[in-house]
């Protein structure tokens, strides 16, 4: 075909520009990603006892996900457009990891150092970064998914945020079924699940994200 | 056209389409293939084949993708990081599938850097004149590029000397649609 007569196609019906793209794919995916793993631990591990609603730990939990859940969907939003800066949120979400550490340290150096493995530890310690990992890969199909439909240039980085985004949904979910009280634990465990799936995604963003 | 110019013929263009204006789409549409077809030509220049292909895979990349441009951002720019993805891609498959013997980082690392003038010439001038009927690039050719006369290139090809001289105009006036310029 020649170029012309590929123009002349491209514009007939083209209509205005689709606005907010990113927004528009990404939401539904995070949001589906998110009742898949929750559904998927509930099954398998069951609902936290009743008591933990009331529990500060479960609501740090969920909001350490959900900040970063924002942080890494404008991350990933802004990767998926060709030339934009990517400057902003990824010191916004480096700052919420940071700030995070920082809760988990203040609240490790309180306890008595008799106290502190236990707390640093917890109980599940062995498994929780790993079972973030298994319950982020519905989400980082999807996030897979709307990626590919935008337009990323930098792929090893988008695949990286996209690890970190469906990292964040996991724990979201895991959060559900963690009876973990330890903001230290949080800190450490959590963000290394979360991290492990950053690293999963960018390995796996050169193949998978190409458009 | 330098990079300030083509924004600056692009960006009213381009907030038009936005808003669903077809003949502004259109309009925008050909000056970047145009841009694109010189930015892969002279980095494609081992494999003239590519250059079209590539301009039109970018071309439609371009339309579905367009939802992807940040208004706050000069759309000079987004077009520049897709062509350059596109360019990439290309080699990486390229690498792929053929098993060149250079290595990507090899690729990139000269990726930025520009080919002399001097040498592109040829090659543009050679997929300009491949875009002329044959009749307009054989006058232009034998008279305007090997130099001879109108009577020399006319004995040579049996064609009469006004028929060349003809040819010669509309091709050279083509070649000046082509290029963009005003006559």
């Amino acid at each position: 075909m020649r170029t012309d007569d590929l123009i002349a196609r491209l514009v007939v019906g083209a209509g205005p520009a689709s606005r907010a793209m990113a927004a528009r794919r990404l939401v539904p995916v995070i949001a589906l990603g998110f009742v898949a793993s929750a559904a998927l631990a509930i099954a398998t591990m069951g609902l936290v006892p009743e008591p933990m609603w009331s529990h500060q730990a479960l609501w740090t939990k969920l909001g350490y996900a959900a900040a970063l859940v924002g942080a890494c969907a404008w991350l990933a939003a802004r990767l998926a457009r060709p030339a934009a800066s990517a400057v902003r949120p990824l010191l916004a979400t480096g700052l919420i990891v940071v700030t995070m550490a920082a809760v988990g340290v203040a609240a490790l150096v309180e306890k008595e150092s008799s106290a502190r493995a236990g707390y640093l530890l917890g109980a599940s310690a062995a498994h929780c970064p790993w079972v973030i990992v298994v319950l982020s890969v519905p989400a980082f199909v999807g996030i897979t998914w709307a990626l590919r439909g935008l337009a990323p240039t930098r792929l090893r980085l988008t695949g990286f945020a996209a690890g970190l985004l469906a990292g964040a949904v996991g724990a979201a979910g895991y959060a559900l079924v963690c009876d973990e009280v330890s903001l230290t634990f949080i800190a450490l465990w959590y963000s290394l699940g979360i991290a492990l799936t950053g690293v999963a995604g960018s390995l796996l963003g050169g193949r998978l994200l190409r458009w | 056209m330098s990079k300030d110019d083509f924004e600056a013929e692009l960006a009213p263009l381009w907030s038009r389409a936005r808003r669903g204006d077809e003949a502004a789409y259109r309009a925008a549409l050909t000056i970047i293939a145009m841009r694109l077809r010189r930015y892969y030509a002279r980095r494609l220049a081992s494999r003239p084949d590519a250059t079209e292909d590539l301009v039109q895979e970018t071309l439609l990349a371009l339309h579905l993708k367009r939802g992807t441009h940040d208004p706050a951002l000069p759309v000079s720019n987004w077009v520049h990081a897709i062509a350059r993805y596109k360019l990439v891609d290309l080699w990486r498959s390229h690498g792929r599938h053929e098993a060149l013997h250079e290595s990507l980082d090899q690729f990139t690392k000269n990726l930025p850097a520009r080919e002399p003038e001097a040498l592109t010439m040829p090659r543009d001038m050679q997929l300009l004149l491949g875009k002329l009927p044959d009749a307009q690039r054989a006058a232009i050719k034998l008279i305007k590029l090997e130099g001879l006369t109108a009577s020399e290139a006319s004995r040579r090809t049996g064609v009469s000397v006004s028929a060349l001289k003809v040819q010669v105009h509309r091709g050279l006036r083509r070649l000046s649609d082509l290029v963009g310029r005003p006559t």
